[in-house]
C-alpha cells in the first residue's frame, strides 16, 4: 500500500435504513488527482463526508479508510474517535464544499476565516495573517490583502470558490476533497480554479498528496484527474487511468456517461440511463 | 408610496366589487382613498420619529436633576394638589405637595432603568438557553422547549407577583422577575433559529476545517442568529417597561415613596374620581408614549430585517 493516502476498503454507508454506499473500494495515490464520477444521488458526496465524520446524523460507517500520515504512521479515519476525526479535518484532509458563498459566514470576514481555521489547528496569533494572505494568493486570488478584510457577501461566485479553497489548503492537507466544486462557475475560472487543485497534487512538493475529485461531470474529470473511478449503486463499477476509461469505457454505465458528455458523440438514447445496470434503486 | 399603493388596491376592489357603489371615473383621483386609515407608525419614519422620542426620553431622565427644580419626595402642605400650569409647578403638584413634574422625571429613571436592566437580562437569558438548547442532546432541548411552552400558557402576571411578593419590593427584584417571566419567546425564537442555522452550508464548512464544537457555537451559530432576535428584544423593553408598572402599582415592584411611573399611579388611584384626572393621566400618557415608541423601533428593525431577505 505504499504510496496511497487514502485506502479505502469495504466501505458501507446505511442512512435511514438504506445501504446508500455498499461496499466501496478505492485507493487514492500520491500524487495523483482521483475523480469519483458518477450520477445525481449515487452516493459520491455521502462516501467524501463519511470519510471526515461529516455525514448526515444517524449514518451507519463500516469498512476500513486508511488515511497515511507519513513516517509509517496511519489513522483509520472509520475508527478514530470524533476529537482525532477533528484534529484531522482542515490539517491532513482539505474539503471544498459546492456551494461557495453559502459555505463562508456572512457575519465574518474572509480574513477572520483563515485566521480561525490557522488557530484551530494550532498556528500561532502572530502569524496567522502572513499563512492566511500565502492561502489567498496560493489559491490564484490576486490583491489578498484587500480580500482579507472583506465579507463574503462582497466576494464573486470565483472568488468565494477560492477563497473556499484556499480555507481548505491552509494547512497543506495531505488530502483535498473537492466536491462539485466547479459545477456553478463559468469555463474560465473553472479551470482556474481545477489548474490550483491539480497543482497540488502533481506540484514538486506535492509527491506525498492526493486530491480527489466528486464530480459529475466527465470532461472535468478527463480533463483533470489522472485516474478515474466510477461509482454506481454503492460501489466503484470502473477504475482506471483517465485516459484509459475514456477511451475505452468497460462499464456499461461509464459508456453512457462518456457517450453523453462527449461533445462528438451521438446523442445518449432515452431510456438508456434508466436501464444501465446497477442503477439506484 | 406604501399609501398610493393600498389606494390603488381599494379602488381596484371598490371597481371590482361594485359594493361602493361609486363608479371609478378615470383620471379623477378617487375619494375613498382619504377615508383609508392612516398607517400605524412603524416604517422607517414612525422608526425615525420613535427613536427620537426615546431619545428624549432617556435624555430628560439623565437630566432630571437640572431640568427638575424640586425634589421629587420632598412634600409642600401649601401647595398640595395644583392643577397643571400651576406657577412654580408646570405639571402641578399631588395630595402631598410633591412637584409631579420631578416625580415624572425621576420616575423615568427607575422605569426606564428597570426596563432596560430587564430586558437585557431576559434577553441574554433567552437567547443563552434556547441556543444552547438546539446544540444540547435530544432530550434536553425537548425538556427546555417543553418548559418554555409551559410557562407560556401560565398567566404571567401571577407568577411576577408571587415572585415579587416573595422577595420584597425592590428593582433588584422587579428586574429578577420580569427575566424569569419573559425569557421564553426569546428562548424559542433563538432556539428556531440555531437549529435552522446547523443545517446550513457555511456551518458544515466550519465543521471540516476542524473547528471545535465550542468555536462553532459562538462564532457561528450564535452570530447569525443575532437578527431576529434584536427584533424581539426591542418589543421585551415595552414589556418589562409594562410589568414593572403593573407590579409597581400592584405594591410589589419599585419600594412606595420612590418615583416611578407605576408607583405614580399608585398613588394617584385614589384620585381617579375627584377631580385630579392629571396625576392619573401623565403617567398613563408616559408609559403608553414609551411602549408606542419602543414597538415602532422594533417594527423597524424586523421590516429592515425582512428587506434583506429574511423571513421571520
Amino acid at each position: 500500500m505504499s504510496g496511497a493516502v487514502l485506502a479505502v476498503s469495504g466501505l458501507r454507508v446505511r442512512v435511514g435504513g438504506r445501504t446508500v454506499v455498499d461496499g466501496l473500494d478505492l485507493v487514492l495515490p500520491a500524487g495523483r488527482a482521483t475523480a469519483l464520477v458518477g450520477r445525481s444521488g449515487s452516493g459520491k458526496s455521502l462516501t467524501a463526508r463519511s470519510l471526515l465524520g461529516l455525514a448526515p446524523r444517524g449514518a451507519e460507517r463500516s469498512g476500513e479508510a486508511l488515511l497515511d500520515l507519513g513516517g509509517g504512521r496511519t489513522v483509520d479515519l472509520l475508527a478514530a474517535p470524533p476529537d482525532r476525526l477533528r484534529a484531522l479535518r482542515g490539517r491532513e484532509i482539505g474539503y471544498v464544499f459546492q456551494e461557495a458563498q453559502a459555505s463562508l459566514n456572512p457575519t465574518i470576514t474572509v480574513g477572520a476565516h483563515l485566521a480561525e481555521t490557522l488557530g484551530a489547528h494550532g498556528v500561532p496569533r502572530g502569524r496567522r495573517r502572513e499563512r492566511g494572505l500565502a492561502a489567498l494568493r496560493g489559491a490564484g486570488l490576486d490583491d489578498p490583502a484587500a480580500l482579507y478584510r472583506a465579507y463574503p457577501f462582497e466576494l464573486s461566485g470565483g472568488q468565494a470558490q477560492r477563497v473556499a479553497l484556499a480555507l481548505a489548503r491552509a494547512l497543506r492537507p495531505r488530502l483535498l476533497i473537492a466536491d462539485e466544486v466547479t459545477s456553478a462557475l463559468d469555463p474560465v475560472t473553472q479551470a482556474g480554479v481545477l489548474d490550483v487543485l491539480r497543482a497540488d497534487a502533481a506540484g514538486p512538493d506535492g509527491s506525498g498528496r492526493a486530491l480527489l475529485l466528486v464530480t459529475h461531470d466527465l470532461a472535468v474529470a478527463g480533463r483533470w484527474a489522472d485516474r478515474i473511478a466510477v461509482l454506481d449503486g454503492g460501489r466503484i463499477v470502473e477504475e482506471g487511468p483517465a485516459r484509459a476509461v475514456l477511451a475505452a469505457p468497460r462499464h456499461p454505465l461509464t459508456a453512457a456517461l462518456v457517450r453523453a458528455a462527449g461533445p462528438l458523440g451521438p446523442p445518449p438514447d432515452p431510456g438508456e440511463f434508466a436501464e444501465a445496470p446497477g442503477a439506484v434503486r | 408610496m406604501d399609501r398610493q399603493v393600498i389606494g390603488a388596491e381599494a379602488a381596484e376592489a371598490a371597481a371590482e366589487g361594485g359594493g361602493a357603489g361609486v363608479p371609478p371615473r378615470p383620471g379623477a383621483p378617487a375619494p375613498w382613498t382619504a377615508r383609508l386609515p392612516p398607517r400605524v407608525p412603524g416604517g422607517r419614519a414612525g422608526a425615525a420619529v420613535a427613536l427620537g422620542v426615546l431619545g428624549a426620553m432617556a435624555l430628560s431622565a439623565l437630566l432630571a436633576p437640572v431640568l427638575a427644580g424640586h425634589d421629587p419626595v420632598a412634600t409642600d402642605t401649601s401647595a398640595t394638589a395644583l392643577p397643571p400650569g400651576s406657577p412654580g409647578h408646570p405639571l402641578g403638584t399631588d395630595q402631598l405637595g410633591r412637584d409631579l413634574l420631578a416625580r415624572m422625571l425621576y420616575g423615568a429613571r427607575y422605569s426606564l432603568a428597570v426596563g432596560v436592566a430587564a430586558s437585557a437580562a431576559t434577553v441574554l437569558l433567552g437567547t443563552a438557553v434556547g441556543a444552547l438548547a438546539a446544540v444540547a442532546p435530544r432530550w434536553l432541548d425537548t425538556a427546555v422547549a417543553r418548559t418554555a411552552d409551559a410557562l407560556l400558557a401560565l398567566p404571567m402576571i401571577l407568577v411576577a407577583l408571587t415572585l415579587a411578593a416573595v422577595a420584597g419590593p425592590s428593582p433588584a427584584t422587579v428586574v429578577a422577575a420580569i427575566t424569569v417571566t419573559g425569557w421564553m419567546p426569546v428562548a424559542l425564537i433563538a432556539r428556531a433559529e440555531v437549529k435552522a442555522l446547523r443545517g446550513r452550508p457555511f456551518v458544515r464548512a466550519a465543521r471540516s476545517l476542524g473547528l471545535t464544537r465550542t468555536r462553532i457555537f459562538l462564532r457561528h451559530l450564535v452570530p447569525n442568529a443575532l437578527p431576529p432576535i434584536a427584533a424581539v428584544a426591542a418589543f421585551e423593553v415595552g414589556h418589562a417597561v409594562l410589568t414593572e408598572s403593573t407590579l409597581s402599582f400592584l405594591g410589589v415592584g419599585i419600594p412606595p415613596n420612590t418615583p416611578s411611573w407605576g408607583n405614580m399611579l399608585t398613588d394617584a388611584r385614589a384620585l381617579l374620581l375627584t377631580g385630579q384626572w392629571y396625576t392619573v393621566a401623565l403617567p398613563s400618557a408616559a408609559i403608553v408614549l414609551l411602549i408606542v415608541a419602543v414597538n415602532a423601533v422594533a417594527t423597524g428593525l424586523e421590516r429592515r430585517g425582512a428587506g434583506e431577505g429574511r423571513t421571520w
